[in-house]
């Protein structure tokens, strides 16, 4: 074994590019199932954690499923008799830049009376000082590259607030991105006097609070709020998880494709290594280590690079999760020794069974075999392994149509996306001997004959490219396909020429009186939204006329179901909603509401993609019957003909000193805004996996280079020139590119319908209408084509300047 | 009055890193047309390299190859490729057939390299010349040695070369199939008035030729 692992060492010592290709494959597609693990512990861990990083010991939360709840309840609560330490909190978004901050307004004499949340002394005391003091950890200052006295400019609902960073918090990464200050101080700059948005109380209060809490308040723990923010990012996950899986396949492809050529050109030394009595154990045990070690060594480059790309990626999905699922997620990971080996051992695991068959291939060379074959064995494969590819496309469509939750059609997507890879190199194969008969005597011609014969080992390269590429391209598909659904739906929906929001103080029915009165006025439109425990929604609508038209009906009678809820009997679900609780038109749900459960028939079901968690609509009149709520989020405004917008800008600002207008292509241009932003993590993915496919590529000709440079040779030795051999070389490399992207076409629609029709409606809720935009594929085809070419140009070179008179001396 | 094919004039080469080890030292050579030419010597006497710089594939230190009176030192690379694929068959002691392609296709290459392929007729000729007419569908995997030296010797008379240049043409076969070669070889070289320059360590193979010449210490002797 010694002398065979010597053997090894020295042929990448002579072929360090074989080498740095191997590593760089395989570190490649671990770095990036590192950085999505990572980024995954985030989304799940630490998206609403800041408090319980501040107390340093669980607590349990206090919180008003219709929003933000009165300040009174609080001081009710803490002067009762018995009453545990209680901290009350205020939560805000902020914006400072393009960056999403969250304010978290504490009660310092809660804090001082030893309440759950503990601040040092020395950091609280700041905050009595002035009005907008507020206090950072360490991290959160180096992000903000700021200094302590320095102002912070944010925007609060567009307002500016410039906040003073009076001292540096002690705390994790929990901590990012959080601004701490005084809750008085924080009322008074945000306009929100009297509100609270939770009160943190110790878990031991449990049974003392259940006592005393209205009935329409909640009490969370921390492993509930956990769950929580895990399952409002489940879909997310999912997404992001099945793409880095695909991205360390398509990097083992690397593995597959470095192994399997270093068996060729080790043949002889193996064949005589077993005439002298080299065991087939043995030699399955040499392949096994170099595996062993190229994987280690490879994953461990993978791992470090992971971390570092890991904060990047976190980057991409921080905003998406601040503005989907309002959560300010951590800025920085946390590694853990168990995701480390973890993924190392998933990547090692990985990478032997991916070279099964390069090990298979060393067992059966026979002892004593001299020749240092170039062409391949024609393996008479059975009919069971044939099949296998159209089998494994069958199965995994099959299994993708007959369920309907998401793991088991991720199962069935990879299942049709390893039948598609097995396929690739098969229909490969056949376009390049159609092609080759047809251009038969021509340079191409004969260039593709000889890529034929060494068809097993561009196999590899062959479905990492078309499959990265179909991925790529069908990724790109789903986005715009769903761009355009998104901005159809929001066109239909957003239908009021503007929206009056308040930063400050609200909107309420009275408003809606006011606003009723203007001439300028012809139709008045109301929402107001509280959030249940489960994530999902409940919404009150004013609704006129044409508020109703904006609806897309996917289940029931709209006409209807509009007399219905209008009524206040029923109520209207969004798709989300009903494929979650499998609900339709006609059925009944149950609703917590703080005037009790409440029963509601279902109207109608209709087109929404505003939020994954399932929305319930009902008449405002309803809501603010159930709710006893008055207050509006946002009022649309449906103008007469010829209104001076500058002058009802004027009068709204006269009116509702704090009141903003937003039109509606404004409205449509934030939407479609977050919507980008949602997807760039994709777009980055399918990045990098197209990366390592070209890794793949580039190792797989390299070492066909290698091992045919007998043959290109005897080609110079026979008059063909250099730039006729570059000329071979580079036809072999476009040519392969050339049927990547021919498969790539079909495989592409195939998982961007897969993605629109079924991962994107379990995963969350919606269906999409599948439309064909064609704009990734054709950026896609000519740099896969470039890719191709310059895949092949250095090899393509040193071949062709190759002197042919040492490769020809006889063996 | 025959005329002179090859002409080798003061050849020079050297190896290593120090370039210290003379392998080919004012080495001249005269073939004229129809020349039938051995050289033989002991195992790295430099029969190779005195091949592939008549070839065109090697570049000498000093002195000069002339071919049809024409020096290859005064061509440059991509003339000196173009003027190896006209006038020179080379047959090699290990086939270097191609395997991707058939034999008919390896044989064709000298035709499509020059642009000849109209003549492709010339490759069943030869084909049935070399007794390989049956072969010419298959891929050289499936030919024994012997079929495979046949094919090469049919792609390095294809295209009329004016020097055909052998390296041990039988030195990857057994002495019965090299016999059966050689006199094909014999055979097809005279009839096509073939000039031939052949290294060789098999005195049969040498026999077949007009001049037995050695390579000593990096110069020819008759003896």
């Amino acid at each position: 074994m010694r002398l065979l692992l010597q053997s090894s060492r020295r042929f990448f010592y002579r072929h360090p590019g074989q080498l740095i290709l191997a590593l760089v494959g395989i570190a490649a597609g671990v770095a990036v199932v590192t950085g999505v693990a990572l980024m995954r512990e985030v989304l799940i861990d630490a998206l609403d954690s800041a408090t319980e990083s501040l107390s340093g010991a669980e607590s349990i939360r206090i919180v008003d499923p219709r929003g933000p709840m009165d300040e009174t309840l609080f001081i009710e609560l803490a002067m009762t008799r018995g009453a545990p330490p209680l901290l009350p909190v205020l939560s805000s978004r902020l914006r400072h830049g393009n960056r999403m901050l969250e304010l978290l307004a504490l009660d310092p004499l809660s804090l001082e009376q030893g309440g759950p949340v503990r601040l040092t002394g020395s950091a609280t005391g700041p905050l009595f000082g002035q009005a907008n003091a507020a206090l950072v950890s360490q991290r959160t200052l180096e992000r903000l590259d700021l200094e302590v006295g320095a102002t912070l400019s944010v925007r609060h609902f567009g307002e500016q607030l410039d906040l003073e960073i009076v001292n540096v918090v002690a705390g994790g990464r929990e901590l990012d991105d959080r601004i701490i200050m005084d809750l008085a101080a924080a009322q008074h700059l945000t306009g929100r006097q009297g509100e609270l948005s939770f009160i943190e109380a110790p878990v031991d209060a449990r049974a003392w609070l259940a006592e005393r809490l209205p009935e329409e308040l909640r009490l969370i723990d921390a492993d509930q709020r956990r769950e929580s923010a895990a399952s409002l990012t489940a879909g997310m996950r999912a997404n992001l998880t099945a793409m880095s899986l695909l991205s360390l396949a398509v990097g083992l492809f690397v593995i597959y494709s470095v192994l399997a050529f270093l068996l060729v050109q080790r043949r002889r030394t193996i064949g005589m290594m077993r005439a002298v009595g080299v065991t087939e154990g043995q030699v399955r045990g040499l392949l096994a280590s170099e595996t062993l070690i190229l994987a280690g060594l490879g994953a461990l480059a993978g791992l470090a690079l992971g971390t570092l790309m890991a904060s990047g990626l976190l980057e991409l999905v921080r905003q998406p999760v601040a503005e989907l699922y309002r959560m300010v997620a951590s800025a920085g990971v946390q590694p853990t020794p168990l995701l480390y080996v973890s993924v190392w051992i998933l990547a090692v695991v990985m990478a032997l069974a991916s070279v099964f068959g390069v090990l298979r291939e060393a067992q059966r060379i026979p002892p004593g075999q001299l020749a240092r074959t170039v062409h391949e064995e024609r393996s008479g494969a059975s009919p069971i392994w044939r099949w296998l590819p159209v089998f494994l496309l069958v199965a995994g469509l099959g299994l993708i149509l007959v369920t309907r939750s998401l793991p088991p059609v991720l199962v069935g997507l990879f299942i049709m996306l390893s039948g598609c890879a097995l396929l690739a190199p098969v229909l490969g194969m056949h376009l390049l001997r159609m092609t080759a008969a047809l251009t038969r005597s021509s340079l191409v011609g004969r260039a593709i004959k000889m890529l034929l014969s060494s068809r097993q080992r561009l196999a590899p390269a062959v479905s990492a490219l078309s499959l990265a590429l179909a991925l790529s391209a069908g990724v790109g598909m789903m986005v715009l396909g769903f761009r355009a659904t998104v901005d159809d739906w929001v066109a239909r929906l957003i239908n009021a020429d503007t929206y009056l929001t308040v930063s400050q103080g609200q909107l309420d029915s009275s408003s809606m009186e006011t606003l009723q009165d203007w001439p300028e006025v012809e139709m008045l439109s109301g929402s107001r939204q509280v959030r249940m425990d489960d994530g999902s929604m409940v919404v009150g609508y004013d609704l006129n006329p044409r508020a109703w038209e904006g609806f897309e009906w996917l289940d029931g009678d709209g006409l209807a179901a509009r007399d219905r809820v209008e009524s206040g009997q029923a109520v209207l679900v969004t798709e989300p909603m009903a494929r979650r609780d499998g609900l339709s038109a006609g059925d009944t749900l149950e609703l917590v509401t703080p005037s009790g459960t409440v029963e509601f028939e279902v109207a109608a079901v209709y087109r929404d993609y505003s939020t994954d968690r399932g929305m319930i609509a009902m008449i405002g009149s309803r809501f603010r019957e159930l709710w006893n709520d008055d207050q509006r989020d946002s009022i649309g405004l449906y103008l007469g003909p010829g209104v001076d917008h500058e002058a009802l800008e004027q009068r709204v600002s006269e009116t509702f000193p704090a009141g903003h207008l937003t039109t509606r292509e404004s409205v449509r241009e934030q939407t479609l805004g977050v919507f980008d932003r949602t997807f760039r993590i994709s777009w980055a993915l399918a990045i990098l996996v197209g990366m390592i496919a070209a890794i793949a590529l580039i190792s797989a000709l390299l070492a066909l280079g290698l091992e045919r440079a007998r043959e290109y040779a005897t080609l110079r030795a026979l008059g063909l020139s250099r730039a006729g051999l570059a000329g071979v070389v580079l036809t072999q490399t476009t040519s392969l590119a050339a049927i990547a992207v021919l498969l790539a076409v079909p495989f592409s629609l195939l998982i961007h319908a897969t993605l629109s029709l079924a991962v994107q409606p379990r995963a969350f809720g919606w269906s999409l209408a599948l439309s064909f935009p064609l704009q990734p594929l054709a950026v896609l085809i000519p740099l896969a084509l470039l890719i191709g070419a310059l895949a092949g140009a250095y090899p393509a070179w040193k071949i062709a300047h190759r002197d042919p008179a040492p490769l020809l001396r006889a063996s | 009055m025959t005329e002179a094919v090859l002409n080798i004039r003061n050849l020079q080469r050297r190896f290593g890193s120090a370039h210290d080890v003379q392998v080919l030292a004012d080495l001249n050579l005269d073939l004229v047309e129809g020349e039938r030419v051995a050289v033989m010597g002991a195992s790295g006497s430099g029969k190779t390299t005195l091949l592939h710089l008549a070839a065109g594939m090697d570049t000498p230190d000093a002195g000069e190859v002339l071919i049809g009176g024409r020096s290859l030192s005064a061509l440059v690379e991509p003339e000196r490729t173009r003027f190896r694929a006209r006038y020179i068959g080379l047959v090699f002691q290990d086939f270097n057939l191609i395997d991707s392609l058939t034999v008919r296709e390896n044989i064709e290459l000298p035709l499509w390299l020059n642009g000849m392929t109209a003549q492709s007729g010339r490759i069943d000729t030869l084909a049935e010349e070399l007794g390989i007419a049956a072969l010419l569908q298959r891929l050289p995997e499936k030919l024994s040695g012997g079929e495979k030296q046949r094919v090469a010797i049919a792609r390095a008379l294809v295209h009329r070369p004016a020097l055909l240049l052998a390296d041990e043409p039988t030195g990857s076969l057994d002495q019965t199939t090299a016999e059966g070669v050689l006199r094909l070889f014999d055979r097809v070289t005279r009839q096509h008035n073939v000039t031939l320059l052949m290294v060789t360590h098999n005195d049969e193979a040498a026999a077949l030729c007009d001049r037995i010449l050695h390579l000593r210490h990096g110069r020819l002797s008759d003896s």
